[in-house]
Parts: C-alpha cells; structure tokens; sequence
C-alpha cells in the first residue's frame, strides 16, 4: 500500500516536470547506468553521463561506437525502431524520460533534435518552422512572431526574409541544415540533439552552424554527434569518448571530461590513441 | 610493338560489338512488337471512328433497333456517373489501406491485407461481376432495384481498389523516411505527422493513381454486364439500368447491321480519347506541381 502510494507520488512529481507543458526545464539530463538493446544485441552498455545546461557536450568516438544510438535514446527516436529497449535511467531536470505516465510526444518538444542530412520538410520556408508551432497550438496570430524569432535564432533570417513562401528545399546544403535548426529552436527545447550536423556541409556552412552553436550555448544545453575532433575541439565545452566493447560490440563511455583536458591530457591510454591518431 | 594490356585481339574485340549490336537491335525490336498493338488500335479507330462522329452522336440516345443515326448521350453520362460513384467508394478505401500498408509496414495485418489485395488485382473482372451481381443485384439489396447503376459503380470500386492501394502505398514508399523522423523529433504524434506531412508530399503521386484508377472503371466492361445491365434509354437513377460506353461498344459491335458497327467504331474512339485525356492531363498537371522529394 505504501509502496504504490509512493509510486503515485513519483507520478505526480514526474507529470509536473514533464508532463506540464507550461513548465520550464533548465535542460539538465542525467544517464544513468543506461544499457541499450536492439532486440538481443546489446548497442550500449553502463551509460553513465551528466549533460549539463549552458554547455555544449561533444560525443567521439569510432564509427559504429554508438554514438548515435545514444543521442538517439536521449528523446526516445529509438521508440520508433521495433524491438528496442532500454534499461537504467535517463532523466530530464529530475524526471524519468521512459516513465509509464510519460508522453513522448512531451519528451521530444523538450528534447529537439537536427540530423546528419539537412531534412525539411518539402513545404515552404515559413510552413516548415510554422508547422510544429501549429501542432504545438501556438494561435494563428502569432505564427509570425515565432517565424520569425526562429529564424533569426538560427542566423538565417537575413538569408530567407523575402523568400519565405518558396520551398525549402530551394535552399542551399547549410542553409537547409540552419533551417532545421530554426525548426527545431521554434518549439522552444531545453536541450538540442545534434546528429552530425555538419557531415553533410561544405566548411563554409560548418563554420556558420559551429558559431551558432556557441551562440545557442548560453540558453540550451547542446549534445552533438560529430565525427570530426576537431569540431569537437572548436566548439565543445566538454567531450564525451565511447567506444565498443571489444568482446560484447556493445558501445561505452571510455573517458569524460572538460575538453581542454580530453585533449590535451587524456586520462586513458585509448582515449590517447584515438585522439592521436592511432586507430579509429 | 607487343600487345599492351589496353589492346585487345580484334576478333574478340569485333565479337563484342557484334553482339552487342544484335542485343540492341533486339530491344528496339521487342520494343516495336509492344506498341504495335497500341498504333493499330488507335490507329484504325481514328480511321473508322473518327467518320461517324458529329455533334449527335454526343447529344442523342441509341436509334430503335436497326434505324440509322442515334448517339451515344447515356452511354458516355452513365459511364461519368458509374466511375463517379466507383471513385467515391474506391478512393477512401483504397487510399486509406494504402497508407495503412506503407506507414505500418511492420504491422502483421500489414501482410495479410497486401496479400489480400494482390490476390483480388489479380481476379477476371466478369467474377466481380458476379459477386455483385449475387451481393446486390439477386437480394434487390440497393432500394429494391435489381439491375442498377448503383450495382455498376459498386462493381467497379471493386475492380479499382487494388489498383488505388498499391500505387497509394508505392508513392508514400518513395517519401524519404528522413521526413518522417524530422516530425517525430518536433514532438508530433505518428497519426499527425503522416497526414499532415507524408501523405501531402505523396499527393501529387496519389492523384494521379486516383486518375489511373478512373481510366480503368471507364473502361471495363464485363462487371457491368451482370450489374448495370445496359440501358437504350436516357438514365440517370441509380436504381434503374444504366448504360455505359463499354456496353455500348460491346453491344454494337456484335450487332448484325452495318449502322451498329459504325456506332461501335466511333463509341470506342470516344471512350479511348476519354481515357487518354484523363492521363494525359493527369500526368501534365500533376508532374507540374510535384516538389521534388
């Protein structure tokens, strides 16, 4: 009897924070001893990680390491892969992300994320970031206020203001990604997921999204996927490395830490090779 | 000078070019033999069609029996209102279960139902004659009439469905995926983003199935020998007998007087002008619009 009253109250507390669609998160995500499945085989294992607001966190690592998965299971997209599951913890500002009570159409409009290919909709400039404020129920007169705040957040307003009737796919490569940037930040996340944004990207259109990013970082916690370390060493205030299982090809966290330190005095012995160049 | 690994002994190299002509030649060949048939048949019709048309072939019924003149009026508005009436059952239906296969693939029901549908494109049209002859027609099941043009539209829905849901689910297949996870990410639940982002960026392909779809009604025939029956008078209940242009043709054309051939001839080039105008402004329109995915 004790036991479920407790559990209702956990309920409460878990629907306050991210069930209430007014509240406010600080974008504040603990993992905690967090193992990842694709039907039988094990993706991650013993993920632990703090991701802490007003910073950027890079994640490294090898390719099939598991970098994206776990991006992936931070807004709970791996739900849309069948047979999927998770184990341990993953919370948002205190509240269990894979909660029973949780919706997770309210972990995603928390939690936004941008991918590797630039991928908006096949709608025009303004449709693709009014979309989601619609679904969001963000009234007609205020479309395009947001519109626009977004797309200034994002550094392309000045690109698109007189075009923003025609597609965007009209767009170019780095203005496509930005836009779905825009689109992201228009829902008003507390953290951004970013799944190698620039893989796709000429330098030019690299360096653009790499400053917004540092521009974003005072007002949302930024987790990115990249590829390249020295992206990673640009623009990240902190730098996670992963890397597989050697038996199990389950993906883990080798070394953590500020990434001046990761860099230039890395605790582990792999983490040394990696960034040096010796394998990976 | 010696061979180097560039040249190549110019027997072998005059085989390779021999044959690689007559694949050619054998393509372009196959090629020919398939449209034939389209040519001659537009072709004749043209020639023998083409004469008797005039403007009362459009505004009059079928002559009694045997008397010259009379048109074809019924025939080509029971056709409008047949395919009409086949469209309004078969779109959703068939669009629906459509979507229902190329968003829930995984879905074991999934399976089933596109099996289903395989196995009903693939049945003889007279059968869906009959079992909506047995269904609808025997039991008088539509206001108590027993031949009717409602029997006839619901006939053809049946023939179309399988055709609407798999070019329905052919096109929502080409919608990259990446689309649908760029709407899942913005918090936007599965039902709403596959209505209010895939099956728009499909829509121009949906269209011109639907089109596709209204083709092939207006031209069937056989499942309306049992349903529609066939009317010489001028009708537009749907509880009555209702002509068609198929009928017609098919009536005319075995017909033992030389005027009933003539009307055949020129019904037939009606009906074929009305499907190729159908397509053909389907496709224009509809290729026009598309945004490229």
């Amino acid at each position: 009897m004790e036991l479920e009253l407790t559990y209702d109250r956990v309920q409460e507390s878990t629907q306050a924070a991210v069930g209430d669609r007014t509240a406010r998160c600080n974008g504040h995500i603990h993992v905690r001893d967090m193992h990842f499945y694709y039907g039988a085989f094990q993706a991650l294992r013993g993920i632990t990680l703090d991701f802490a607001p007003g910073a950027i966190t890079a994640i490294i690592g090898p390719s099939g390491c598991g970098k994206s998965t776990l991006l992936r299971t931070l807004n709970r997209m791996t739900d849309m892969q069948p047979n999927t599951r998770v184990e341990g913890m993953i919370t948002l500002d205190g509240s269990d992300l894979y909660a029973r009570s949780v919706d997770v159409v309210d972990v995603r409009r928390r939690i936004g994320m941008v991918f590797q290919r630039p991928n908006p909709f096949p709608k025009s400039i303004y449709e693709n970031i009014a979309y989601g404020l619609r679904r969001k129920g963000v009234a007609r007169r205020d479309l395009d206020g947001h519109v626009e705040q977004a797309l200034r957040k994002a550094g392309l307003w000045n690109e698109v203001s007189n075009r923003l009737q025609t597609s965007g796919l009209a767009l170019s490569g780095g203005q496509q990604q930005r836009l779905c940037i825009a689109r992201a930040l228009a829902m008003n996340p507390a953290v951004l997921l970013m799944d190698e944004p620039c893989s796709a990207l000429d330098p030019i259109a690299t360096l653009k999204i790499e400053e917004l990013m540092r521009e974003l970082r005072r007002e949302i916690t930024i987790i990115t996927v990249t590829h390249s370390m020295q992206q990673a060493g640009r623009v990240s205030d902190t730098t996670v490395f992963m890397l597989m299982d050697v038996n199990g090809r389950a993906g883990m966290v080798v070394e953590t830490g500020p990434t001046n330190d990761l860099f230039t005095a890395p605790r582990d012995q792999r983490t040394e090779d990696y960034i040096s160049g010796r394998f990976g | 000078m010696s061979t180097t690994w560039l040249s190549v002994p110019s027997g072998t190299r005059r085989r390779r070019n021999a044959i690689s002509t007559f694949m050619l030649a054998l393509t372009v060949l196959a090629t020919l033999i398939a449209v034939t048939p389209l040519l001659f048949i537009l072709g004749w019709l043209l020639i023998q069609g083409v004469r008797y048309l005039n403007l009362d072939f459009f505004l009059n019924d079928p002559a009694p029996i045997g008397e010259a003149g009379g048109g074809v009026r019924n025939g080509i508005i029971g056709t409008l209102i047949m395919s009409g009436i086949a469209l309004l059952i078969a779109v959703p239906v068939g669009v629906l279960t459509g979507i229902f296969l190329a968003e829930y693939r995984g879905n074991p029901l999934a399976t089933v139902v596109r099996f289903a549908t395989d196995v009903l494109a693939g049945i003889p049209s007279i059968v869906v004659g009959i079992f909506v002859y047995t269904i609808i027609v025997l039991p008088r099941w539509f206001q108590g009439a027993a031949f009717s043009g409602f029997a006839g539209g619901v006939a053809l829905a049946v023939i179309i469905i399988p055709i609407l849901v798999r070019t329905t689910e052919e096109i929502l297949r080409l919608v990259p995926g990446s689309i649908r996870e760029a709407a899942a990410a913005l918090g936007v639940p599965k039902w709403d983003y596959t209505l209010t982002v895939v099956v728009p960026s499909a829509f121009s392909g949906i269209a011109t199935g639907i089109m596709l779809g209204l083709a092939r009604a207006a031209g069937e025939t056989a499942p309306l020998l049992l349903t529609a029956l066939g009317n010489n008078f001028y009708n537009t209940k749907l509880d009555q007998p209702m002509a068609a242009l198929s009928l017609q043709i098919f009536t005319y054309a075995i017909a033992p007087f030389e005027e009933g051939r003539r009307l055949a001839f020129a019904a037939a080039f009606v009906l074929i002008m009305l499907v190729l105008l159908v397509n053909i402004v389907t496709r224009y329109v509809f290729r026009v619009r598309s945004i490229n995915l």
